[in-house]
């Protein structure tokens, strides 16, 4: 074995701590930013740029500038499976330091048999759904 | 180094995994990309995540390895393609006569 001792809580948490100040960068770049005005300098998806659709993940930084203004309806109506994956990333996330800290590895969702696939038909249902052309789904339009 | 190559597996029985655990599956990365950065590298990166445990659990391990690394090259494509995007959405704000939003964000970083 190459490890012989343990490493300090400090060495351990220090990928954990990286993840969390680039989320702040991230959070803050957004809050400031403001994506819900358009023609602001946050970039809009490329997909959206390019081909005019909305993909799954288009509406995701307004999503999260509503959430950060605890407007919940609105990152709801921004981008809903952005919002659930927000949850799931926060929670992958947790049981990830929470291991580090403990030196376990947790098991998370995403090492679930069916995550990934349930993943990949859920991001495709979206797809499809927010794209019909029709009411009620014009409705989801971003 | 050179270890001798480990001997055939007897007949009638399936063959090992090369370790106890799956490879990386990449889920959250590929979720994130897709999330944040461009449809269609993301979506790929998706699919290949897909792959990685259920050819793993059918005992096809060097498959299960490919689709791992394959996921993890469309998150790479994926995340360079969105931050390209950045600076190119940042230099359109700017041009088109929107200066608040974008001088506030140079102001903070």
């Amino acid at each position: 074995m190459a490890v012989t001792r343990p490493a300090s809580a400090t060495l351990r948490l220090r990928a954990p701590l990286a993840v969390a100040a680039s989320t702040t960068l991230v959070c803050a770049a957004i809050w400031v930013g403001d994506p819900t005005t358009p023609h602001g300098p946050l970039p809009v998806c490329p997909t959206k740029a390019l081909l005019g659709i909305d993909c799954p993940g288009c509406g995701s930084l307004r999503m999260l500038y509503s959430l950060m203004h605890g407007d919940l309806l609105a990152a709801v109506r921004f981008n809903a499976l952005g919002l659930v994956a927000v949850v799931l990333l926060v929670w992958a996330y947790g049981a990830w330091t929470y291991g580090r800290l403990t030196g376990r590895r947790i098991a998370s969702w995403q090492r679930h048999r069916w995550a990934a696939a349930v993943t990949l038909s859920l991001v495709v249902a979206w797809f499809v759904v927010r794209n019909i052309p029709f009411a009620p789904f014009t409705g989801l339009h971003v | 180094m050179t270890a001798p190559p480990p001997p055939p597996p007897p007949p009638g029985y399936p063959p090992q995994p090369p370790s106890a655990q799956a490879p990386k599956n990449y889920l959250v990365w590929s979720i994130l990309v897709t999330l944040f950065c461009c449809l269609i590298p993301g979506i790929v990166a998706i699919v290949f995540s897909a792959q990685v445990n259920g050819l793993w659990a059918q005992g096809r391990y060097a498959e299960a390895q490919k689709a791992s690394a394959r996921a993890r090259t469309w998150v790479i494509i994926s995340a360079v393609l969105g931050l390209i995007s950045v600076p190119i959405s940042i230099y359109y704000a700017t041009k088109s006569g929107d200066h608040s939003n974008a001088a506030m964000l140079a102001a903070t970083f």
